[in-house]
């Protein structure tokens, strides 16, 4: 099991919970996207993962460990990059000469490579280069760490559109490799490619957690000239040139899958979701 | 990789992440002080003689040896700092600190080394070379002491350091500014110790001076200006007790039970 996430509640000491009762299970290798609204949830998800928060209920393991215990193997194959990540202000390649060895698959080469292709300077210092530059700097670190799991905080934040491709195309070689990739975002349609499962976290739970690929099948989108007819149980949302309906009927739709538009349906439209049997691969009645 | 490689590894990062500056605090300090020396016009007492004023610049050894300690102590705190800042200051960089890949113990050992022994080391060293280069290379208008008399300004300012670090750099990770309140409370119970540990109540008092006290049985003593009696009627002079000697390990084993309390707090924190 990579991660497994039993009831786990958390709060700043307000009071109230920000994460009320979330069950989450990870048990292969892939890309998962983690959406929520702002406040919601998504960012002490992703520490609580990597052991940088506590639960104050519940319990949390990853690769088999406590993450809280933060114990080396662990801190090892795990990579945590926040939304604005504390990097010193080297060059590129000093930081990956200093922070490299820290972890045991770090890959120079790869480090090079991504940077190469982010179009980002290996020698320039980062506080001498943009906010978009300097992004590309951390992501092609945390891509070039190699850890089984990797925990990505808005990273297409900065990214041109070739650097968004490029972005892409690296975590699907490292999904490859092995990795499990966890990004929290809110800029779903930028990684939709590429992403192999969906959680969507909202009143401090998981709202939803589909594989993509089975989404596809289950929901069917459709490009409407008028909105639901009253008693339609589906949703349906504005767009150029009509209205974007979303069913929950297994149908073929003559639109494109959206996963905003999912998004807003599971969330504020209450669309249903498909119970989905991990052995069998296929939906439930 | 081994334990010992991935401290030094830590060690090198945050080495790497001080700027040039750190390294010239101390010897700026002592230069500072130096050149205050010349301009002043102190007395011997004081162990310092203008060259400006006076003839020659004469620095005893006492007073270099503060000099370089609180010199270096000031500049520790200041690298100490540094290192804080860049580590544990800002959420981010907790962040990054509590996830590269370091044991508990591999963290603790690493800053332990960086804190006191590094820190120090790099502040109390420069001076103190500077002040043996200058004693050899020193026109003669310029006394200062020969190096042998300087090493006790490790040793002071290297305690100087420690105990500072030991009360506000761990507890200060774990608890952020709330150690402020603590250490002002360490310091209330201090000024308490020291007013319990003295005595307000003396059987002595002084007569006026003559040249036949000295012959009377109850005079008991004698300062600069009257003798003392030892049945006159009380009067309230302070006297300090010899506290017990066990007092002084017993305050250590405290202090280091205290920093390894605070360390396990501070390496154990979850981010805010």
């Amino acid at each position: 099991m990579i991660l497994q996430a039993n009831s786990i509640h958390h709060n700043y000491g307000s009071g109230q919970d920000i994460l009320n009762g979330v069950d989450l299970t990870i048990s292969q290798s892939g890309i998962t996207g983690l959406c929520a609204p702002n406040g919601e949830g998504k960012t002490t998800l992703l520490k609580l993962i990597a052991g940088l928060q506590f639960p104050s209920k519940g319990d949390i393991s990853v690769l088999g460990q406590t993450p809280s215990d933060r114990p080396l193997d662990l801190l090892q194959r795990l990579y945590f990059l926040p939304s604005e990540p504390f990097f010193p202000k080297w060059t590129p390649r000093k930081i990956a000469a200093y922070y490299g060895p820290f972890y045991p698959n770090f890959n120079n080469q790869l480090f090079l490579e991504t940077l190469s292709d982010f179009r980002a300077d290996p020698d320039k210092p980062l506080d001498k280069v943009s906010f978009g530059q300097k992004r590309r700097a951390q992501l092609a670190f945390a891509l070039a760490t190699r850890t089984q799991i990797l925990l990505l905080d808005e990273p297409t934040t900065g990214l041109d559109i070739q650097g968004k491709d490029q972005f892409r195309r690296t975590l699907i070689a490292g999904t490859e490799a092995g990795q499990t990739i966890i990004i929290a975002t809110h800029l779903l349609s930028e990684i939709a490619p590429v992403l192999d499962h969906v959680l969507v976290l909202n009143d401090g739970k998981i709202h939803a957690h589909l594989p993509l690929e089975l989404a596809q099948r289950f929901y069917s989108f459709n490009l409407t000239t008028s909105p639901l007819p009253y008693g339609d149980k589906g949703y349906a949302r504005r767009v150029p040139g009509g209205w974007l309906t979303v069913h929950a009927d297994g149908r073929q739709g003559n639109a494109a899958f959206d996963l905003e538009t999912l998004y807003l349906a599971l969330t504020d439209g209450g669309l249903p979701q498909p119970g989905f049997d991990l052995n069998t691969k296929n939906f439930q009645a | 990789m081994s334990s010992l490689k991935r401290i030094y590894l830590a060690c090198r990062v945050a080495i790497a992440e001080l700027n040039l500056r750190n390294y010239l605090l101390s010897v700026s300090i002592l230069i500072g002080s130096f050149i205050l020396g010349l301009l002043v016009n102190n007395d011997s007492n004081n162990g310092v003689i203008s060259v400006l004023r006076k003839e020659y610049l004469f620095w005893d050894p006492q007073t270099l040896n503060i000099t370089i300690a609180i010199a270096g102590w000031i500049s520790g705190l200041i690298i100490s700092g540094t290192l804080y800042n860049n580590w544990f200051k800002e959420e981010n960089q907790t962040i990054r600190t509590l996830t590269l890949p370091l044991s508990n113990a591999e963290r603790f050992a690493a800053m332990t080394l960086l804190y006191f022994v590094y820190a120090p080391l790099t502040t109390l060293l420069p001076p103190l070379l500077l002040t043996m280069a200058a004693c050899m290379m020193a026109p003669e208008a310029f006394i200062l002491p020969a190096p042998v008399y300087l090493w006790e300004a490790l040793i002071i300012g290297w305690l100087a350091h420690a105990a500072t670090c030991i009360a506000w750099l761990f507890p200060s990770i774990a608890y952020g500014k709330k150690v402020g309140f603590v250490l002002v409370g360490i310091i209330g119970a201090v000024i308490l110790y020291l007013n319990l540990t003295y005595s307000t109540i003396s059987d002595v008092a002084n007569i006026p001076y003559t040249a036949t006290a000295m012959l009377d049985q109850s005079v008991v003593g004698l300062s600069d200006q009257s003798f003392q009696l030892s049945e006159a009627p009380r009067t309230t002079v302070r006297v300090a007790y010899d506290p017990d000697q066990s007092l002084y390990p017993f305050a250590q084993l405290v202090f280091a039970l205290m920093m390894l309390a605070a360390a396990y707090f501070a390496l154990t924190r979850k981010t805010t």
